[in-house]
């Protein structure tokens, strides 16, 4: 188990030092995050505050699991805590018109199925403003597609598609059933 | 201007990238609610049709209240406790249940759709009249939703309404009559307007029109204003229209307000109210006629103004219903044309030919193409 520093953070003065929480993806990555970063996530603060953490003995609890996140999102979605632990959680979920930043409009700007497990992860671990953004960035994209393009960009199959795929299935189970009748 | 270029440099930037890719069956549904809220309407449409999935998720009620309320429409909607009632099949009224109200839900997708449902509606002919040389509109012009006759001089859009009257602060645009007798319709289809069947049947809410009135100090002139409700297609019915430009009527489906004004007579605008609030059941159409003139027969705008056309449908506080009210006013016109083919609404059919109405048909014969409403008002021009 390899513990791995997200952020270097200065050397804060003595009175108030910063307190880390670790945390442990799917795979088994460890990754620390700071008392303040942390409050942006309401399922990583509800699980610090229910298990009974608390910044003296932070450092010496086991990592809090993180089951259905894989390591490489949630490095990302610390990166993402860190930046924004200055800023105020939203309450609700934010609704009307929101603008994303050119920080987070780069970041949200990733590229295959790494802007899906980030939605997810996002979403599991309920940082509404990151997931606005991830939102915001994907339905800017989806605008004036046709059905088609829809289709290719979110991965739907069609009905032709799912045909072949079922046929596919069908020959495969009949030349395995072939195949059990030779050997007898 | 900076919106459009970021637009245009993220769609660059898009293009040039790697392409993104979401995955859709691992993402859950309540992320794609956000996703969708933020898209246009067509692109809503467009995510409908491409899988049953974001067809099922795009059509709950819940998305387009959560859609209304971002785009500020939420006045479109029915009031908390109507959909409330019709969610729990609970109204005031039917205690007993005496009346079936398993199918009384609201479209709440079409109402947003429309953009109209319970808000008030404002007709559709301004941005004409803005695009018109002069903003003036001569002749006749015509369209799903209004019709225009405009005689004389034609009818003339004023700015700020203050030519030889008070200005009012709540007009920025009214319409001026010329010398001879014009006329401005409004058709509204309260059905595709967002309001639903079962509320026009049985709860059959106050159906209120108003608009703004004045006319010059220097020159009479003369108003009719006037309106029908009607069961089919957009019509206006001529029988009923005659006696409403005559004399003020005030009766269930159709009621007028006339008025002349003599030279020197001036005053400031006044409110136009036409109310509904005792028709039948079965409405589905509203027309609203403008007629108006000079009566100095001058060259140039010396007629009545008009202005803030407005048409609000008034749900009641508690959310009551009705048994079925009986018209006693129908009359011939309300046969539906179309009854041999419940599907094919949108077909122009002619009327049926009865003894009485042969000449009708035979005048309206040669404007096959052409809407009910308008043809009834060539046969008038024709009469002059």
């Amino acid at each position: 188990m390899s513990a791995e520093a997200v952020a270097a953070a200065p050397i804060a003065e003595e009175a108030t030092p910063v307190v880390y929480y670790s945390i442990e993806s799917n795979d088994r990555v460890v990754l620390k995050i700071s008392e303040q970063a942390i409050k942006q996530s309401a399922t990583l603060s509800n699980s610090i505050t229910n298990l009974g953490y608390s910044a003296e003995n932070a450092e010496s609890m086991v990592p809090i699991p993180i089951e259905k996140v894989n390591g490489k999102t949630l490095k990302l979605v610390v990166e993402w805590c860190e930046h924004h632990k200055a800023d105020p959680v939203p309450e609700a979920y934010p609704s009307g018109n929101t603008v994303l930043p050119v920080w987070d409009r780069k970041f949200v700007d990733i590229e295959h199925d790494a802007l899906t497990d980030l939605v997810n992860a996002s979403n599991f671990l309920e940082v509404m403003t990151l997931l606005t953004y991830c939102c915001k960035f994907i339905a800017g994209l989806a605008k004036g597609m046709s059905p088609e393009e829809m289709r290719v960009f979110f991965c739907i199959p069609t009905d032709e598609e799912d045909e072949k795929a079922e046929r596919f299935g069908k020959e495969k189970t009949e030349a395995s059933a072939t195949s059990a009748d030779t050997t007898a | 201007m900076f919106k459009a270029f970021s637009s245009i440099m993220q769609s660059l930037q898009f293009k040039t990238d790697v392409p993104v890719i979401i995955d859709a069956e691992t993402v859950p549904n309540e992320c794609f609610s956000p996703i969708f809220r933020r898209l246009d309407k067509k692109s809503l449409l467009n995510c409908q049709l491409a899988c049953h999935r974001f067809n099922d998720l795009i059509s709950s009620d819940s998305f387009w209240i959560e859609y209304a309320r971002i785009l500020n429409i939420s006045n479109v909607l029915p009031s908390l406790e109507w959909r409330r009632a019709a969610t729990q099949k609970k109204f005031v009224g039917n205690e007993d249940n005496e009346i079936d109200t398993s199918s009384f839900n609201f479209n709440i997708k079409k109402i947003v759709l429309s953009g109209r449902g319970y808000s008030p509606i404002t007709p559709l002919f301004i941005s004409h009249f803005e695009n018109a040389r002069d903003n003036t509109i001569s002749g006749t012009l015509r369209s799903d939703d209004f019709s225009i006759r405009a005689n004389g001089s034609g009818i003339h859009m004023e700015r700020d309404g203050g030519n030889g009257c008070e200005p009012h602060p709540d007009v920025s645009k009214c319409f001026v009559f010329s010398f001879t007798e014009s006329s401005i319709s409004v058709f509204i289809d309260l059905v595709n307007s967002g309001i639903d069947p079962w509320i026009l049947d049985h709860v059959r809410p106050r159906i209120r029109i108003t608009q703004k009135v004045n006319h010059r100090n220097d020159c009479a002139a003369r108003l009719s204003f006037a309106a029908q409700l009607n069961y089919h297609e957009t019509q206006w019915i001529e029988r009923f229209g005659h006696v409403q430009t005559m004399s003020n009527t005030d009766h269930k489906r159709y009621k007028s307000v006339n008025k002349e004004w003599a030279q020197w007579t001036g005053q400031p605008w006044e409110d136009w109210t036409i109310e509904f609030d005792d028709y039948p059941s079965g409405i589905r159409h509203l027309t609203i006629l403008n007629e108006g003139e000079d009566r100095q027969f001058w060259r140039g705008f010396y007629g009545p103004k008009v202005a803030n056309i407005q048409v609000e449908v008034i749900l009641p506080d508690e959310p009551i219903v009705k048994p079925l009210a009986v018209d006693s006013e129908k009359c011939n016109e309300d046969e539906n044309p179309n009854a041999e083919d419940e599907d094919d609404d949108d077909d122009e059919v002619p009327p049926r030919v009865g003894v009485f109405r042969m000449p009708l048909f035979r005048r309206g014969r040669h404007m096959y193409g052409i809407p009910p409403a308008v043809a009834r008002h060539e046969d008038e021009d024709e009469e002059d």
